[in-house]
């Protein structure tokens, strides 16, 4: 269990482990991350989205990609994917059964050790230490580079929530791994060596890290934390010079400067330096009196006060505390009320960013800071109400997904049924059109031609390839010829004769030279015929299985729609019923905590009353004793 | 004065109080703790420490990197998570229904891009012609360019054509070598068969040339 980061790095936490784990990519330098060789354009269109941090485009198209069998190079990618983005959105339980159906298939060795990696971060959230441990035993092999200091980081996190604080020390000492993990990795190993009686180097690694020079806000956070942790740590320890030193470290203005300032009191006041002590925690009751240090600290100011034996400011601070409490207290009755009218969800959504997406990526922004709302943060930080937030925030999601759906499929019965009527409009004049064109007639035709042509190949027939003004020429010739046979044989007749073999010379003389080129185009033009039939004979077969088919398709469409509108219509009440359930579980879970911060207060404000009463006995003691 | 002294006892601090989780990343279990410091008597140490060491223990065992989604209870838990499967899986059923409805394998056709390195140049858009109508005008946004980048492919088109011959041209807009607008276009004559037809366009580095290239393939 060691450190480790809280929710406001969880989601990019996710992303780069997703990234980095699934695709092999180089752990802290995302930027210089080789592009995948995409084998399957419809892995790589799974991928677009999944960089994009667009998980349920991305999950859908995995799904019906592997559904549609359009992924073959890419099975175990695409599988291995699937499982995480569904791990990303809460779904451990479909994710391990994407993991266990991958290691029953034999899968290689690289997909096989992700899988057990996953499995045992699975088992690790659930706290199935035992199996945790077991899944990193399965890891054998070769391991993808960026695998190895997370999966040690994991083993550590295993040893550390199993008590072996030595092992896990063992483990982080030297641990290497991407830049900015490094400085968690110290944390966890400073833990493990504190935990472990190693309370010296334990001591060491967090001064290291209570040193850390960084810009970043989350670095920054935690080297607040190991300071404030070296501080508590020495504070218990009695040595408050030192404890004084560490929290000094800590920022004015972050997430532990409350407590620091608190600590910081405490180690002047337990150097008896009251007046000291006063100051950070004067600073501190300046702040919201949400914050349970700030609450503290209404009360160790007049304790101060009374140390330095200045009971009258004492007095004035203790009632100032009783008001502060009080007030406090009726605020929070405010915000139950709230709560109870089902305000709270509606605050903590409405003021969500528009994200189109559930799971990891989405985060409530902060709610607007009224009496009611400004304790909604506070119950922001308890992971379990975070996670009813996010499963309420995920059934909303669904709900607007199945609203779109149930338009879009009413579209869909309505394309489908001007296609059918179009359809049924235009098949009484597409089989007319069929039965005018006789199919054998046709080929018979085509066939005879083509016996034509080869008879005159054989006998070398040029006249066969004759053209039309030819055969006209030739038709006229022999009229002619026929006419000059009834005429008597003269001179002029004789000339004519003459003329007219002169003519059929030059018409077989052009019919001969012209016959190789007219038989090519010929045979062109035969082959251009049967192109053109077996076109024709493609769509008259595609005609007639549309026509069988067709009806089918309709009805199959028609069926297809009505189911998947009856799981739409099944699915909407029970997500109703699941996000009312939810919703009362958020609510009884705020109710719960904002009780026990009353419950807090009203301790806080009878510790109050009862030193006033302590300070007005003491005041009158001394009256008395006065002669 | 006694009855201030019975009050004082009778409201003497519990032993037992509890702290709650608040805001911050420390979280203090709810455990009971010796009296606090406060009032009088001066604090006593052994309270005040034992307090501490709530507070260092409740420091040191921190949540761990993921969330336990085993915390909510489980009955709903439960629920939400085969809902959210079903869910899942209806909305890819319904993807692949409108798919086929709205995209018929016989005439399917699906344009794909995607980027190789991308050293020489700096993508910015592209455009897609068929048959000398633009079909598809893509600005690409810097989280699409990373996507492509990292090996993301995107289906800039999809739409229906009747089978036989079509003419595709592709035009590429962005920055070239030395910051130039950079625009080139590539194109693919590409026969329609009766099965979908899936084309990507490649925009690829050529090392010899120290130039782009633009690649367009069809897959079977």
């Amino acid at each position: 269990m060691g450190i480790v980061r809280r929710n406001t790095r969880r989601r990019a936490d996710c992303l780069l482990f997703l990234a980095l784990t699934l695709l092999g990519g180089t752990a802290g330098a995302a930027d210089r991350t080789p592009p995948r060789q995409v084998l399957d354009l419809h892995y790589g269109e799974v991928l677009f989205y999944f960089y994009q941090g667009d998980y349920f485009d991305a999950i859908t198209r995995a799904l019906s990609a592997e559904q549609q069998q359009q992924v073959p190079h890419h099975l175990q990618d695409t599988a291995l994917l699937t499982g995480g983005m569904e791990l990303s959105y809460g779904m451990d339980r479909a994710a391990q059964q994407v993991f266990d159906k991958l290691l029953d298939a034999k899968v290689d060795e690289p997909v096989r050790n992700r899988a057990w990696f996953y499995l045992a971060k699975l088992d690790y959230q659930r706290d199935n230490l035992a199996q945790a441990q077991e899944a990193l035993a399965h890891i054998a092999g070769k391991l993808p580079e960026s695998l190895v200091p997370q999966q040690s980081l994991l083993r550590a996190q295993v040893l550390m929530a199993q008590g072996h604080y030595d092992q896990a020390a063992a483990l982080l000492d030297g641990w290497q791994g991407p830049a900015d993990w490094q400085a968690y990795a110290r944390f966890n190993l400073g833990v493990a060596l504190l935990r472990s009686g190693k309370t010296v180097q334990g001591e060491q690694q967090l001064d290291t890290v209570g040193q850390l020079t960084d810009d970043s806000e989350e670095l920054l956070a935690l080297r607040d934390k190991a300071n404030l942790a070296l501080g508590y740590t020495l504070l218990q320890n009695k040595d408050a010079v030192r404890a004084h030193n560490y929290l000094e470290r800590v920022r004015l203005q972050g997430p532990f400067s409350n407590q620091a300032l608190l600590a910081f009191g405490w180690a002047a006041s337990a150097q008896d330096q009251q007046q000291q002590a006063l100051v950070p925690w004067q600073e501190l009751i300046g702040r919201n009196v949400i914050d349970s240090a700030v609450q503290e600290g209404l009360l160790a100011v007049p304790y101060a006060y009374a140390q330095l034996q200045d009971y009258p400011s004492a007095a004035q601070h203790y009632q100032q505390a009783i008001g502060a409490y009080e007030t406090e207290m009726r605020n929070l009755d405010s915000a139950i009320a709230a709560i109870r009218q089902g305000k709270l969800l509606d605050a903590m959504l409405d003021t969500a960013p528009g994200s189109a997406d559930m799971g990891w990526s989405w985060r409530a922004a902060p709610p607007p800071q009224t009496v009611e709302t400004q304790y909604l943060w506070q119950l922001l930080a308890g992971h379990e109400f975070q996670t009813a937030l996010k499963n309420y925030r995920d059934l909303l999601f669904l709900q607007n997904n199945l609203t779109h759906w149930s338009s879009s499929i009413a579209a869909f019965e309505d394309m489908l049924h001007s296609r059918e009527a179009r359809y049924q409009q235009q098949l009484p004049r597409a089989r007319e059109r069929m039965q005018s064109i006789d199919l054998k007639a046709l080929s018979a035709q085509r066939d005879a031609l083509a016996a034509r042509l080869s008879d005159s190949e054989r006998k070398r027939d040029t006249a066969a390839l004759a053209t039309t003004q030819e055969n006209d020429w030739q038709a006229r010739m022999t009229r002619i010829a026929g006419n000059l046979d009834h005429l008597d044989s003269t001179p002029d007749t004789a000339a004519l004769r003459e003329r007219l073999r002169i003519l059929q010379g030059v018409q077989i003389w052009r019919q001969n030279a012209d016959y190789s080129a007219r038989l090519w185009q010929t045979r062109q033009s035969l082959r251009e015929l049967d192109a053109a039939s077996a076109r024709l004979q493609e769509r008259w077969t595609a005609l007639e299985a549309a026509q069988q088919q067709a009806p089918r398709g309709f009805a199959g469409y028609g069926q297809r729609i009505t189911a998947l509108r009856a799981r739409i219509s099944a699915l909407q009440p029970r997500i109703v019923a699941v996000s009312t359930m939810q919703a009362q579980q958020l609510q009884a879970l705020a109710i719960t905590a904002l009780e026990g911060n009353k419950k807090h207060l009203a301790a806080y404000r009878v510790q109050a009353q009862l030193a006033l009463a302590q300070l007005y006995d003491r005041a009158s003691t001394a009256k008395e004793a006065k002669p | 004065m006694s009855i201030l002294r019975s009050l004082a006892r009778r409201f003497s601090p519990s032993p037992l109080r509890e702290r709650v989780r608040y805001g911050t990343a420390i979280s203090f279990r709810a455990k009971p703790y010796a009296p606090s410091p406060w009032p009088s008597p001066p604090v006593g140490a052994r309270g005040f420490y034992s307090l501490l060491s709530w507070v260092i223990i409740s420091l040191l065992l921190q949540l761990p990197v993921f969330a336990h989604a085993a915390d909510a209870p489980a009955a709903i838990d439960g629920q939400v998570q085969s809902l959210k499967s079903e869910v899942l899986n209806l909305n890819r059923d319904l993807f692949v229904l409108e798919e086929e409805l709205l995209y018929p394998s016989s005439t399917q056709v699906a344009v794909f891009l995607s980027l190789d390195v991308g050293t020489f140049f700096k993508f910015d858009s592209a455009q897609v012609k068929i048959d000398d109508k633009v079909v598809a005008n893509y600005l690409y946004t810097a989280r699409e360019l990373e996507a492509l980048r990292r090996g993301g492919v995107h289906r800039i088109y999809m739409g229906n054509l009747n089978s036989g011959k079509h003419e595709l041209v592709a035009l590429f807009t962005g920055q070239g070598p030395n910051q130039r607008d950079y625009r080139r276009g590539a194109t693919l004559n590409f026969d329609k068969s009766v099965g979908p037809k899936y084309i990507e366009l490649k925009i690829v580095d050529k090392e010899g040339k120290q130039q782009p290239d633009f690649q367009i393939r069809e897959w079977e």
